[in-house]
Order: C-alpha cells, then sequence, then structure tokens
C-alpha cells in the first residue's frame, strides 16, 4: 500500500477554501482517516495525487475535439475537476428542475441533504471509496420534481487532458416520484497522457413511479483507472436503467449497486471492448421488495491480452416474494492471449423468487468469417462489423444524437486493427 | 468467364469432388443435381475458397488463376454464392447489406430495391438469419447477392425447404440477378426451379464427378423421375 502525498490538515484547508459547510469537512476529514488507515493501491498513491493537484488546477480553456463535441453535445463541461462551462437549458429552472454543479448545490440546495455518500455502505469502508469522499470535487446535480418529465436527456461530460490528474466528481440525479428524465455522462479525452485517475461517483435516487435511465459512456485515447463509485435507490415501482459502455484505453475497476424497492424495475447494463487492460466488473442488485425484478448484461469484446473478471450479484432480501432477477454475460475473445472469467451470484432469503443467469464466451467463428468473405469483406473489415453488431444493443432505445456518440466511440476504439 | 479445370477437393483426407471441369459465362446459366452427397456443394464451397478445403486443380476468373486467393478476393472479383444453410451472424441485416452496397459500389436505391424484390423489409432490423425461417434465409441469401452483383452466382439449393410463395418470391429474385447480367450456377433437387429460369447446360453429378451433361430436357428426366434413369447401371444401386 502507498503512502499518501497530503495530510489531514492539506484536505481540511482544502474544504475550507472550497466553501464546503462543515458537515461536508467533517466528513472529508472522516474519510481521510479512513484512507490513512487502510491505505490506498500503490499506483494510484504513486501515480495520481502529487501535492501540486491539491492546490487547484487552474482554468485551462477547453478546446474539446469536433468528434467529442459532435457526438457527445453537452450541456455541462467539466475538464479534469473543475466545471468551465455551462448552458442550463432556461425551461428547466423554469419548471423547478435543477441543474448544476453538486459543489454549488451542496453549500445551496437544501434538497440534497442526505443524499451525499447515502447509495452505498462502502464509502467510509473501502479507502479508495474514501479517497472519492475525501477529495470529492464537481459532478453534477440533477433533481426533478414530482411528475416534471424532461423531454430530452441531461447531458454531462467528463474530460481529461493531463496526465497524473485524479478526476473526482460526485454527480447525484434525484427523480422525485412519478418524475422521468435520461442523463448521459460521457468520460472522455482523446489526448495521450501517462496516467491518471478517474475516481468519480454518480448517486441516483428513483422516486416512486419515476423513471430513469442513465448511460455512462466512457472512451479515453490514454491509460486512465476508471474506478467509477456508482450507487442506486429505487423506490416503489420505479424504474432504472443504467447503462455503461467502456472503449479504448480504459481500466475499469468498479461496479454498481441498485437496491430494488417493491415491483421496481433495474438493469445494470455493460457494454466494453477492452483492448490490453484489466478490467473488474462487479455489477449487484439487491431486490429488497415484492415483486421487484433486476436485470444485469455484461456483453464484452477482448482484445490484444486484455483480461477481465466479471463477477455479477443479485441478491433477493428477505421480503423480496415474486421477485425476479437474471443475468446475461457474453465475451467476444479476439485474440489468443486474452482471459475472461465469470462468476455469477445468485443469492435468495425467499422462496418464491426467479434468478436465472446465462453465459457465453467464444470466438467469432470461422463459419461467419466465410460468410462475411463470400460478400467481399476481409477478415479485418468481418470482424469489426462483428464487434459493432455485438455491441450494438447498448445503443438500443437512445436518443439518436447519443447513439451516435457510442457508435462514435466504438468507430475509434476499433481504429487501427478492427 | 469462370473456368475449372479438373478440379479435385479433398475435406478431412476424404476426397469429396474427384475431377470437375466446366466453365461459365457472364449470363449462362449452369444447373448441378445430383443426389445427396455426390460433393455439389462441397464444389461450390471449393470455388468460393472455404477454408481447409484441400483444392487441386485450376479456377480461373476472368482469366486469373484464383485458386490460392482468399474467399474476399474472389467475390471482390465477381464471384458470390447463396449458402444452402447460411450461419447466424450477430450483426444487423440491415447493416451487412449496407456494408455490402458500400463494398461494391452500389446505391441506396439498389439496396432498397433488392429488398422489396426478395420482401425482406421486415426482417432488417433483426440479426442476419437468427430465428429467420428456412423461406427467410433463402430470400435474404438472394436479397445479398442482388445488391453484390457479382458476374457469377453460386445457389446452393435456393428452393429447398421453400414453400410456394416463398418459391416465387425466390423466382424473382433469380430472375433479376440473371438479368443484371450475372452467370448462374444453380445447385437444385427440384423440378420447379425450371420455372424460375432456363438453363444452357446441365450436369449431373454423381460419387464427385460430372457423369452426364445435357439441357433442360435432361433435367426434367431427372428431377421428375430421380436418377436411376440416367446414371449407369453400375450406379444405380446405391442411389
Amino acid at each position: 500500500m502507498g503512502s499518501l502525498p497530503f495530510s489531514l490538515s492539506d484536505i481540511r484547508d482544502r474544504s475550507r477554501k472550497r466553501g464546503d459547510p462543515d458537515r461536508i469537512v467533517r466528513l472529508r476529514e472522516k474519510a481521510f482517516e479512513i484512507v490513512k488507515e487502510k491505505g490506498i493501491p500503490e499506483e494510484v498513491a504513486e501515480n495520481v495525487l502529487p501535492p501540486r493537484e491539491l492546490e487547484g488546477i487552474k482554468e485551462i480553456r477547453y478546446h474539446p475535439p469536433m468528434f467529442e463535441l459532435e457526438d457527445l453535445g453537452g450541456y455541462i463541461v467539466i475538464e479534469n475537476y473543475q466545471m468551465v462551462y455551462k448552458a442550463i437549458k432556461d425551461r428547466l429552472k423554469k419548471s423547478g428542475v435543477f441543474v448544476g454543479s453538486t459543489d454549488e448545490a451542496v453549500r445551496t440546495f437544501d434538497r440534497l441533504k442526505g443524499k451525499l455518500f447515502t447509495t452505498r455502505e462502502d464509502y467510509f469502508t473501502d479507502p479508495l471509496k474514501a479517497l472519492h469522499v475525501a477529495l470529492r470535487s464537481g459532478g453534477t446535480f440533477v433533481y426533478v420534481p414530482a411528475n416534471k418529465k424532461i423531454p430530452f436527456p441531461v447531458h454531462a461530460l467528463f474530460t481529461i487532458t493531463r496526465s497524473f490528474v485524479s478526476q473526482t466528481e460526485h454527480s447525484v440525479i434525484v427523480a422525485a416520484p412519478g418524475s422521468q428524465i435520461n442523463y448521459i455522462e460521457g468520460c472522455i479525452g482523446n489526448i495521450e497522457i501517462k496516467y491518471a485517475l478517474h475516481l468519480g461517483a454518480l448517486e441516483t435516487f428513483v422516486g416512486k413511479n419515476a423513471v430513469v435511465k442513465t448511460v455512462s459512456l466512457v472512451s479515453r485515447a490514454a491509460k486512465v483507472d476508471h474506478r467509477p463509485i456508482k450507487g442506486a435507490i429505487v423506490e416503489e415501482n420505479g424504474q432504472l436503467d443504467m447503462t455503461s459502455v467502456f472503449m479504448r484505453g480504459v481500466r475499469y475497476i468498479a461496479g454498481p449497486i441498485i437496491e430494488a424497492h417493491a415491483l421496481s424495475k433495474v438493469s445494470s447494463s455493460t457494454y466494453a471492448l477492452y483492448r490490453g487492460v484489466y478490467a473488474k466488473s462487479t455489477p449487484k442488485i439487491v431486490l429488497s421488495g415484492p415483486g421487484a425484478s433486476g436485470l444485469i448484461i455484461n456483453r464484452s469484446v477482448l482484445v490484444d491480452g486484455a483480461k477481465e473478471e466479471f463477477i455479477g450479484t443479485i441478491e433477493a432480501k428477505k421480503g423480496a416474494r415474486k421477485s425476479t432477477g437474471h443475468m446475461v454475460c457474453d465475451a467476444l475473445l479476439l485474440s489468443e492471449d486474452v482471459v475472461s472469467i465469470t462468476t455469477p451470484a445468485l443469492h435468495t432469503e425467499e422462496n418464491d423468487v426467479t434468478l436465472t443467469h446465462e453465459a457465453s464466451v467464444g470466438k467469432i467463428s470461422e463459419d461467419v468469417l466465410f460468410y462475411l468473405a463470400s460478400s467481399g469483406l476481409t477478415e479485418d473489415e468481418a470482424v469489426a462489423l462483428v464487434i459493432r453488431g455485438y455491441l450494438e444493443p447498448a445503443t438500443e432505445g437512445l436518443p439518436l444524437d447519443i447513439a451516435l456518440g457510442i457508435k462514435g466511440a466504438i468507430e475509434a476504439a476499433l481504429k487501427g486493427k478492427y | 468467364m469462370l473456368s475449372v479445370e479438373n478440379l479435385k477437393i479433398r475435406v478431412e483426407d476424404r476426397e469429396i469432388v474427384k475431377g470437375v471441369s466446366f466453365t461459365l459465362e457472364p449470363g449462362e446459366v449452369a444447373f448441378i443435381i445430383g443426389p445427396n452427397g455426390s460433393g455439389k456443394s462441397t464444389l461450390l464451397m471449393g470455388l468460393m475458397g472455404k477454408p481447409r478445403l484441400e483444392v487441386l486443380g485450376v479456377i480461373y476468373l476472368d482469366g486469373k488463376n484464383v485458386t490460392k486467393e482468399p474467399t474476399w478476393k474472389r467475390a471482390q472479383m465477381g464471384l458470390g454464392i447463396a449458402f444452402q444453410n447460411p450461419v447466424e451472424v450477430d450483426v444487423k441485416a440491415s447493416t451487412l447489406l449496407k456494408k455490402i452496397a458500400e463494398k461494391f459500389g452500389r446505391s441506396k436505391e439498389d439496396v432498397e430495391e433488392a429488398v422489396r424484390i426478395m420482401k425482406i423489409d421486415y426482417l432488417l432490423k433483426r440479426h442476419v438469419n437468427r430465428g429467420f425461417s428456412g423461406g427467410e434465409k433463402k430470400r435474404f441469401e438472394l436479397a445479398r447477392l442482388l445488391i453484390q452483383r457479382p458476374k457469377y452466382a453460386l445457389l446452393d439449393e435456393p428452393d429447398s425447404g421453400v414453400d410456394p410463395d416463398n418459391m416465387n418470391i425466390i423466382c424473382n429474385g433469380i430472375r433479376k440477378l440473371h438479368s443484371l447480367g450475372s452467370g448462374l450456377i444453380i445447385v437444385s433437387h427440384y423440378v420447379r426451379i425450371l420455372r424460375c429460369v432456363e438453363p444452357n447446360r446441365v450436369y449431373v453429378m454423381y460419387d464427385g464427378k460430372f457423369i452426364k451433361e445435357g439441357d433442360r430436357t435432361l433435367a426434367e428426366e431427372v428431377l421428375e423421375y430421380g436418377f436411376a434413369s440416367v446414371l449407369p447401371k453400375r450406379y444405380t444401386r446405391s442411389v
């Protein structure tokens, strides 16, 4: 375990300088003590947190590549960890919807109270999660009032443009009962950097009868340790679809935890192309009320020495009668040196519960390549086409611009070979 | 011209095609008929360059020896195939057809026309051949070829397992392909294929060889009454 390049007083000073309320300062201090006690992985301590980061990054003029602007658009752009551009739709404001920075909301928005760090129990037990709490900076807070349906998706775009940066944004979505929202976050970067850590968080609260869809698109040109912290609580008859798409140089170690109350429908879907990186995906759905249903999908393409461990969990708690859970994990192996390890875990504390899983691991068959070759496609073209088809479900049901954004990221990931 | 000289094909050390020679000009139609297991499909796979087949002899495509060329290159040079049992592919049908159009310089209208003729519009959002019925698979195969427009098209039992309505659509597809100038090699077991297109030549294949050559009359005789009437007596016992 590595030692920390900053002290408790650094954390306290930074927090005060940012204008955090006292309760937040105390939370950061508490989290820091946990980090200090338990330690964090060496590569994180050595590479990501040099003391200068604590002084704050000066605002850098933002020049997003056209691909990102065109495909991801976005109303909020956060570079490294500072929000540098913000354009909230007037009509959202008028209807009582709040879309702004979490930092601002922590200081001014009462409805956020009690919503930070509440969807997961490990914020103050896991040292990396605690590190996030200690360094939390930026992020988006979205509040949708009861029965309000936002007609267009809210985008947030996070990008890393410097090496040795830890991005620790904390986003919170609160969908009050009967409301509806699509939230899209893009974590991207086309600039080659040596190493960076993305330790952002997304907490989602879906009220009774509310419908929420979140999409996270992660596409980095460089080595980014992507360890998002995601949690969600879905109340009675609510719906949550959480989709994550990972492309290019992303080392991914994370898994959302979703709590599904009575009659709610939740899903966590991951679509990924891992090239030469390690990934550990640990999604978990907890069915806590009668009639709840949960679905976990993990569909990945592995190439050039990539290794993926998938440990999916669906738990039906006492009282979750007649609940259902299903897990699907598919891996497409494109080279001999890749590894896919799948561990589905299904637990129930009730009798009349249906929990199932299915898995497939395989290569693209010679017959498929021959079939496509008979239409004039070279092997590389055929493989690329199959990969696109394999990952295409990631774009289903999404607004056209977002679907195009994801397709763009897949194309970027396929450049070179495939 | 597609020209095949003394083609022999071995599969896992067993010779399936035992010396076949023929030629086909663009626009010509040749039928290959023969009992199950006589090597017809293997011959078409060998012509298309299926991996792991051991091929001896020479295949010329417009004067160029393509015997060692990969499948994609043969396709780009003007050879196409409609498979008897096409595989399922995790790609949307519309995506594949668009890709073929892009590959062969066809327009959006060309794709739409192929889709219309083969009546596959409702299949476009599904993955290629996944859950397709027998007739749907045959129609999709022909749609691929209508977009590809190969100079020489190999049709492996385009009419097997197909109901009369689907047969009419398939016939329209074959006629259209022929009208676009493709030379056709059609493997079939059914006399009804003769309603679709007129053959210039008919070959009877048995035990890896063309044992008889003729015209439409030969096809009618064999497909109506069976192979016993045309095979030499020494063959008939095992037919």
